[in-house]
């Protein structure tokens, strides 16, 4: 068994491959898009890992222009994305494809596939019309109907241009000829038109998967076996070895060379990006994504953060902390690790690797990842940026508590919904927060206090929501008395980053505060 | 009750019942009760307003798509009703 982690091609594209020793098949495992192709990455991660012990290879990647591949415009890249992917794993020796694709990724799955190919669609779009119709609705709910900027469209996680619109929208889900073709559809769900020549299997746990915050999406653990053993089956060709992919470890940008590195004891996968002219002096920023999502952020706005701050000189590092993205191996029942102990060693580690000094060091993150910024390690930064804070405990839950509870909170008794209704309305300030004292919820002061301690200045960016909670939590008492804090509101109630003008203001107010931090 | 049909409300509670994906069946819940309080999320919004348009036949305009429209079942009838008008 062998993994690889690199670019190739031009528009480079990422890609994580795995091979067994000897294979016939190769699956292509299409990304979705969006903050589909986020809350699935776990989950397809272990389909590969089970291809891999079916003797069976993978590969996993970002289209170009997308995620951790080089920057691209064009509107076919999502499809030449998954060709490319296909070609890579001819050239390992592979003498048989497949093409996967779950929900949105359907579309492209569908449209790539030639004949003599597998294809597997996994709870498929009907169409892409029908999926382009379902985001932007779901997009105009969130972000309001605002959410088209400079001619481009935020979808949920998800730039496109009119361009990309045009040809996701043209995608008529068809099935290749002459090939096997498994349809893996919801309960209850029938196959999509043009699809009924397949074998039509129901798999469970596709809504718990996908349709749900990052935060409380549950493996599907019997859907991935199912794919995984039906591909299985469908092993016509004889076993050859196969041979290393051809992936660069570097990618080199105009102003910047990204590496892949994996940090500390547990090896956590990681992206630097350095400016070309980097030398000793040249700060780190340590970038922490939200929730416990991989390294890129909602809109890949990690990723051109990381790319803009080597244009202004300053480098820096996305990591998949445990049980995100790429690190440590999947297991169905792993803890959510949301506000642990395991998360503030994976920061210690993650700088004791790069042996950075705190005058050289920022750290930053978007919600959860900020409360993980804001907490104690192995040097004092100079700088901290909290985006979004909604958690202000100094203490570490213990590992899948923070979870346990949401999940907790969402099941009501009989009456309860009365009096949440009338909470979320007339409750008066005094009683939020005496329930946040009952419920243990943690006022920002202490906080507060401890980053100022450590760091030469603390940024706390706002929205509306975070903004709410941190006056009920006693931030602003709290930070009127204390030297080096800062507060910004950027007058948005977009919390996830999901519309491209927060996600720019939010890029723009952690370039201005690093350049300021380490006058660049 | 409103003035609402009484069609538009059995096409709403059956696109609930399968699509809401809500933590109380729908035969529970009144026509003003608060569907976001019982679990509604901007998923199951998305894919209950699909159902509800094609068992009517109907499209709900961009300026209806938003919490208030999927808040009760009363706020879906009067978006029905708003939708036919505005077809």
């Amino acid at each position: 068994m062998s993994n690889h982690h690199g670019w190739f091609g031009d528009p480079a594209i990422l890609a994580a491959v795995q091979l067994p020793p000897r294979a016939s098949l190769g699956v292509v495992l299409c990304p979705p898009l969006g903050q589909e192709g986020v809350i699935a990455y776990r989950g397809l991660r272990l389909l590969a890992d089970q291809l891999q012990q079916r003797d069976i290879a993978s590969i996993r990647y970002d289209p170009p222009g997308h995620g951790d591949s080089a920057p691209s415009d064009d509107p076919e890249a999502f499809f030449d994305g998954a060709r490319r992917a296909a070609d890579l794993l001819r050239s390992c020796g592979c003498s048989e494809i497949c093409f996967v694709g779950l929900s949105s990724a359907s579309l492209i799955a569908s449209e790539v596939t030639q004949p003599g190919d597998l294809l597997v669609l996994w709870s498929p779009q009907p169409s892409g019309r029908s999926w382009l119709r379902k985001a932007r609705t779901l997009a105009t709910l969130e972000l309001g109907t605002g959410r088209i900027s400079d001619g481009i469209e935020s979808l949920i996680g998800l730039e496109l241009t009119s361009a990309e619109a045009e040809r996701l929208g043209a995608v008529k889900l068809r099935l290749p000829e002459g090939a096997p073709a498994l349809v893996a559809v919801r309960a209850g769900e029938a196959a999509p038109p043009g699809l009924t020549e397949a074998e039509v299997v129901e798999v469970p746990g596709t809504a718990e998967f996908l349709d749900t915050p990052s935060m409380t999406s549950v493996l599907p653990a019997e859907a991935i076996t199912t794919i995984a053993d039906w591909l299985a089956d469908h092993v016509s060709g004889s076993l050859t070895d196969l041979v290393a992919p051809a992936l660069r470890p570097e990618l080199e940008l105009e102003n910047a060379v990204e590496r892949v590195r994996w940090l500390g004891p547990n090896g956590l996968f990681a992206i630097e990006c350095m400016p070309k002219d980097a030398d000793e002096n040249t700060p780190l920023v340590l970038l922490h994504s939200g929730a416990a999502e991989h390294r890129i952020g909602a809109g890949d706005y990690q990723v051109r953060l990381a790319r803009l701050l080597a244009e202004d000189g300053a480098a820096s590092v996305r990591a998949d902390r445990r049980s995100a993205g790429e690190t440590g191996t999947v297991r169905t029942d792993e803890p959510s690790l949301f506000y642990s102990g395991e998360w503030m060693a994976d920061q210690d580690a993650i700088i004791a690797a790069l042996g950075v000094s705190g005058e050289r060091l920022a750290l930053t993150g978007l919600c959860a990842g900020g409360w993980l910024a804001g907490q104690r390690t192995v040097v004092d930064p100079r700088l901290i940026v909290d985006i979004h804070p909604l958690e202000y405990r100094i203490d570490p839950a213990p590992a899948g508590e923070y979870v346990d509870e949401i999940t907790t909170e969402a099941t009501q008794l009989p009456g309860e919904e009365a009096l949440r209704h009338w909470y979320r309305r007339f409750a008066p300030v005094w009683l939020r927060q005496l329930r946040d004292r009952w419920k243990g919820r943690a006022p920002a002061g202490p906080f507060l206090v401890s980053a100022t301690k450590r760091a030469g200045h603390t940024v706390l960016i706002f929205s509306d929501l975070e903004k709410m909670i941190f006056e009920r939590r006693g931030g602003p008492q709290a930070a009127a008395r204390l030297d080096g804090i800062e507060l910004v509101d950027v007058g948005s109630s977009d919390h996830a980053l999901y519309a491209r003008p927060t996600r720019e203001r939010i890029i723009a107010e952690v370039r201005a505060q690093v350049a300021k931090a380490f006058q660049l | 009750m409103s003035d609402h049909t009484y069609e538009d409300r059995l096409a709403i509670r059956e696109a609930l019942q399968q699509f809401g994906r809500l933590n109380r069946p729908v035969a529970q819940l009144s026509d003003d009760s608060d569907l976001f309080a019982v679990g509604f999320t901007s998923h199951a919004t998305v894919n209950v307003m699909l159902a509800i348009e094609d068992a009517l036949d109907i499209e709900f305009p961009d300026e209806l798509l938003n919490r208030s429209t999927f808040a009760s079942i009363d706020s879906l009838a009067g978006a029905v009703q708003l939708s036919r008008g505005q077809l």
